[in-house]
């Protein structure tokens, strides 16, 4: 085979793997930054949790089968969320026993054009209520135990089944479903009258 | 887990979960747009040959200001050292001091200077001279 034939295939190869990479990043990261935003309930925290994540699925994890990269993404992404989680608490420690703190995060409050870019909202009712059903769900999946919280998450919102999940989470497959079970029990609990 | 699996209370929490990733703002979707071209940008240079990252000039600028600052630094070491203008000249007299002594104990670098021992011998080679040539 021609040496530059060689290389233009190569860098065939490469250039579909960038672009497969670039194409499952796409497809997950909004779900993966609602998934963060419930568990770290910040969006910047969040943002910087999937950022990371991604970083680290394509230097370490970039050349493994396209089919491994959605577990190991949101392996990735729960250890993360953990680690912000841990330092959190480590702050929060710290910082009550501080005589003054200030309340420096609410500091950037600035008009943002692209923030307030208008939504694909329907009827403005429907909008209301949906904005209502939005808050409560989000609400009542934040206040779950962490597992269950992120087990419904994987297995209800990201569709990943139970074998992906318990790869995702790092617990056995028994453990997924009776995470999940419980998640849906809460939630159908707190949640039924609501819905009904 | 695919549609047909979930009951009534899954459907709808799935549905509405969507939807509010459907209403993510601009800000959001813009940030998490950079941070995945970010993602790629880092795969992309993770993919040249480590020849090439190797000899780039992000390597060799580093190393060749190390090398420059490694010879200045030898030069400054093994290098003159500042001069003491007051031990020079007190060197250079001593040693002129030794020097003139020598002179004038040895006679031999008198004869070899040949401004008095000779001088008898040009005289009487120059009257002999005048004799032969009369």
């Amino acid at each position: 085979m021609p040496a530059a034939w060689s290389g233009s295939s190569k860098l065939a190869a490469k250039t579909a793997d960038a672009r497969a990479l670039d194409q499952f990043l796409a497809s997950i990261e909004r779900k993966a930054f609602k998934i963060a935003q419930l568990a770290l309930r910040n969006e910047d925290d969040a943002l910087d949790a999937v950022q990371d994540a991604m970083l680290s699925l394509v230097r370490s994890y970039g050349g493994k089968p396209s089919e491994e990269w959605k577990p190991l993404f949101y392996r990735i992404l729960d250890n993360r969320v953990r680690d912000m989680q841990r330092r959190r608490t480590v702050r929060g420690r710290v910082m009550s026993w501080m005589p003054f703190q200030s309340n420096d995060e609410e500091s950037d409050d600035v008009y943002d054009p692209i923030a307030a870019a208008p939504s694909l909202a329907p009827a403005v009712v429907e909008k209301l209520q949906m904005d209502e059903a939005i808050g409560v769900l989000e609400e009542k999946i934040a206040a779950l135990p962490d597992r269950q919280r992120q087990c419904f998450l994987l297995r209800n919102f990201e569709g990943l089944d139970v074998a992906e999940t318990a790869a995702a989470m790092g617990c056995s497959e028994g453990s997924v479903k009776t995470h999940y079970f419980r998640a849906l029990q809460t939630l159908r609990a707190e949640l039924g009258e609501f819905w009904s | 887990m695919n549609d047909h699996e979930r009951n009534e209370f899954e459907r709808q929490s799935k549905a509405v979960l969507d939807e509010s990733v459907a209403r993510l703002d601009g800000r959001t979707r813009s940030r998490l747009n950079q941070a995945r071209q970010q993602a790629l940008a880092e795969a992309e240079s993770l993919a040249i040959s480590p020849w090439k990252k190797w000899f780039s000039v992000g390597t060799l600028m580093p190393a060749g200001a190390v090398a420059a600052a490694a010879i200045v630094a030898l030069t400054l070491w093994s290098g003159p050292r500042g001069v003491d203008v007051s031990e020079l000249t007190a060197r250079s007299d001593a040693t002129t001091t030794f020097e003139d002594l020598d002179l004038l104990a040895d006679t031999d670098a008198v004869d070899d200077d040949g401004s008095v021992a000779d001088y008898e011998f040009y005289e009487w080679a120059a009257a002999e001279a005048e004799a032969v040539g009369t």
